[in-house]
């Protein structure tokens, strides 16, 4: 059984470099998260509490490590979810989106934009990028309190589909919000924001996300470069993990090969299925064409709008349907555990996410695997880490700033921290 | 927004853990602003360097499982006025806190190449290395319970918190109770009050991640478990995620 570092949220990170003359020797990007050992903790429990626990992995990302780990659970005991209890997941990662890239995109990556050494600095001079930021990130969480039953750590979403159902006054409020927030984002976006100085050193190698029947964050198979399609299953087949020297750290491989998940592999596979505002925002910013690394914040700034969109679709249906509220609006499937195994993949906003448990007939825990996105991200962040410092070296002396802003492109798990770059 | 220096100085640290309590204060929108005009925060090390100023109230969020940060926690002690435990983890250990005997094996089984080295301890509560003030539990914290035990600290005073069972909210909230009507395992009867009964008020049985209040009677659930049918093992599993080892 393969083993993944699971990163927690806003840890600390490190890039180290050696560098001999002019040369650059090695490149390790080191996650300094003490572990947890989450695979081992829901060793021995019963499948219903594997979501509280797991979900406790990443603050950020929680709702997406909850429902797709019920998710796996369900593939396990084949359960099939109501339709209505899908969409309910749908709204709640899309939620999570708006919370997670409201903050990333708007919050942590637009100062290096603008040339910002932090947000305070340009929150002062541009108030408005800063202010749309907390409200995309607002609106996130009153969606995931509203679906979810809170903003962090979520309840709702339980193996069969969801133990309650939102309330109808706050699902009319979030999607007139949501309706006027997709305008101002598209807007914003449009607008001229500079280019990153460095952005034409680096691009996507391998693109890898999850395909969906739309454009969308749930799927049955993983998409290799907008062509080759793997059943999700399948994962482990043709993804392997490796500790390549010097590093110990885990890597995960695609045929051998560094690969990106995230926003930006996500429209390049998929962002021809866009339609309306995001659709035209990806034209706008040539997003299809655009290979540079840097792209994933725009990428984000896309999925901003295309969730946006989608909640107002979303809430509307609800609405219309009129299912019952809180306590009386559970959802839910007959749960009958079988011994076996489950995996599930989902698209967390920072890229795909995978999770997979095996049980015993009782639908105890035996064993489990989680592979999150900043660790398959790992190695690709250390490929044009390289292949940047190696471009810089010759020109610059201080290739720090130029570096941290390379990592936070990714948006790891780590991202605000990665401020400490060993020389 | 005032930016006078001889507001009282507020730190924010993240020991192992999800982040979600800092997060969670961060979520204050509207409320963070007024706190910022009441506070200077002069540390926040999930995302800028130290100012090096004292704080006079440090919350401390996450489990101790480093050296390291149980160092850095004595440093912290003769500094900081008060030192409060925010959050599960900061609390009891939290949901990482399992596992006693097991943990050398798990760590060569997860990491094979590396595990060995690691200087990971079993994670400990801020309050089996320092003494600590004041502690607000959850599974994350909740803003309004913060912001209440900081307007008395804040005072200099001892928060008042609820100190009666969750079952008081539930009930206010007009909730169907799912321990007597649904069958369902709740800790509600056992578990302190301050996050609104969130979980029984979406149908889920409440998993006590705000630990007991004082005097609570474990036993007397323990045996409405017994008569529901619950096995022993099923019993202590209910205990086991979020309460104290």
């Amino acid at each position: 059984m393969k083993k993944t570092l699971i990163s927690r949220v806003e840890g600390h990170g490190s890039i180290g470099l050696r560098i001999k003359g002019r040369r650059v020797e090695s490149v390790e990007l080191d996650i300094l998260t003490p572990p947890r050992l989450f695979e081992k903790l829901i060793v021995g429990r019963h499948f219903s509490d594997v979501p509280t626990v797991v979900s406790r992995i990443c603050s950020i990302c929680s709702a997406s490590h909850r429902v797709v780990s019920v998710m796996a659970i369900e593939d396990a005991f084949g359960v099939k979810v109501p339709q209505e209890a899908v969409l309910l997941r749908e709204l709640l990662l899309h939620a999570e989106t708006l919370e997670s890239h409201g903050l990333h995109l708007f919050l942590l990556a637009l100062p290096d934009y603008y040339g910002y050494a932090s947000l305070t600095a340009m929150a002062a001079e541009r108030p408005e990028a800063a202010t749309l930021g907390f409200k995309v990130k607002g609106l996130g969480n009153r969606l995931q309190e509203c679906v979810g039953g809170r903003a962090i750590h979520q309840i709702t979403p339980v193996v069969g589909g969801m133990s309650a159902g939102p309330s109808r006054e706050g699902l009319k409020r979030i999607r007139h919000e949501a309706e006027a927030l997709s305008a101002e984002v598209a807007r914003f976006l449009s607008s001229d924001i500079p280019e990153i100085e460095y952005a034409r050193l680096v691009e996507v190698n391998k693109s890898v996300s999850l395909s969906a029947r739309g454009y969308g964050y749930i799927g049955s198979h993983i998409v290799i470069d907008g062509k080759e399609k793997v059943k999700t299953g399948d994962f482990y087949r043709r993804f392997h993990e490796s500790a390549l020297p010097p590093s110990y750290t885990k890597h995960t491989l695609c045929d051998g090969e560094p690969f990106m998940v995230g926003a930006l592999p996500r429209v390049l596979n998929s962002g021809g299925k866009l339609r309306g505002r995001a659709g035209a925002l990806v034209k706008r910013l040539g997003l299809r064409e655009d290979r540079s690394t840097f792209m994933n914040n725009m990428a984000q700034g896309v999925e901003i709008v295309f969730s946006l969109d989608r909640v107002a679709e979303i809430t509307g249906r609800l609405i219309e349907l009129g299912l019952p509220e809180g306590q009386d609006g559970a959802i839910a499937a007959r749960v009958r555990p079988v011994a076996g195994r489950g995996t599930a993949a989902i698209e967390a906003p920072r890229g795909l996410l995978v999770h997979t448990y095996t049980f015993d007939e009782k639908g105890y825990v035996m064993d489990g695997d989680i592979t999150t996105p900043t660790a398959m991200n790992l190695a690709d962040m250390e490929r044009t880490l390289r292949s940047m410092a190696e471009a810089l070296i010759k020109e610059r002396s201080d290739i720090r700033p130029a570096l941290e802003t390379l990592v936070r492109a990714y948006d790891p798990c780590i991202s605000c921290s990665v401020h400490i770059v060993r020389l | 927004m005032n930016t006078s220096n001889d507001r009282p100085k507020l730190g924010l640290y993240s020991l192992t853990s999800c982040s979600g309590d800092i997060l969670e204060i961060t979520n204050l929108e509207e409320d963070l602003l007024r706190l910022l005009d009441v506070v200077e925060v002069v540390d926040l090390n999930v995302a800028m360097p130290s100012t090096g100023k004292s704080p006079d109230i440090a919350l401390v969020e996450g489990a101790v499982t480093q050296p390291d940060e149980a160092r850095f926690l004595r440093r912290l002690r003769k500094k900081a006025k008060y030192i409060v435990s925010i959050g599960t983890c900061a609390c009891t250990g939290g949901v990482v806190a399992r596992g006693t005997k097991k943990r050398k094996e798990w760590l060569r089984e997860v990491y094979p190449e590396t595990g060995e080295g690691f200087t990971s301890t079993f994670p400990r509560p801020v309050g089996d290395v320092v003494p600590v003030d004041f502690s607000v539990p959850g599974c994350p914290i909740e803003r309004g319970y913060l912001m209440h035990c900081l307007g008395y600290l804040l005072k200099g005073v001892t928060p008042e918190v609820p100190n009666y069972p969750l079952c008081m909210e539930c009930k206010m909230k007009g909730n169907e109770c799912l321990l007597r009507y649904r069958g369902l395992p709740c800790l509600g009867p056992v578990t302190r009050a301050g996050c609104g009964a969130r979980q029984p008020s979406v149908g889920r049985p409440c998993d006590g991640c705000f630990g007991p209040y004082e005097d609570a009677n474990k036993e007397a659930l323990v045996e409405i478990f017994r008569r529901m049918g619950l096995g022993e093992d099923e019993i202590r599993m209910r205990f086991d995620l979020f309460w104290e080892r």
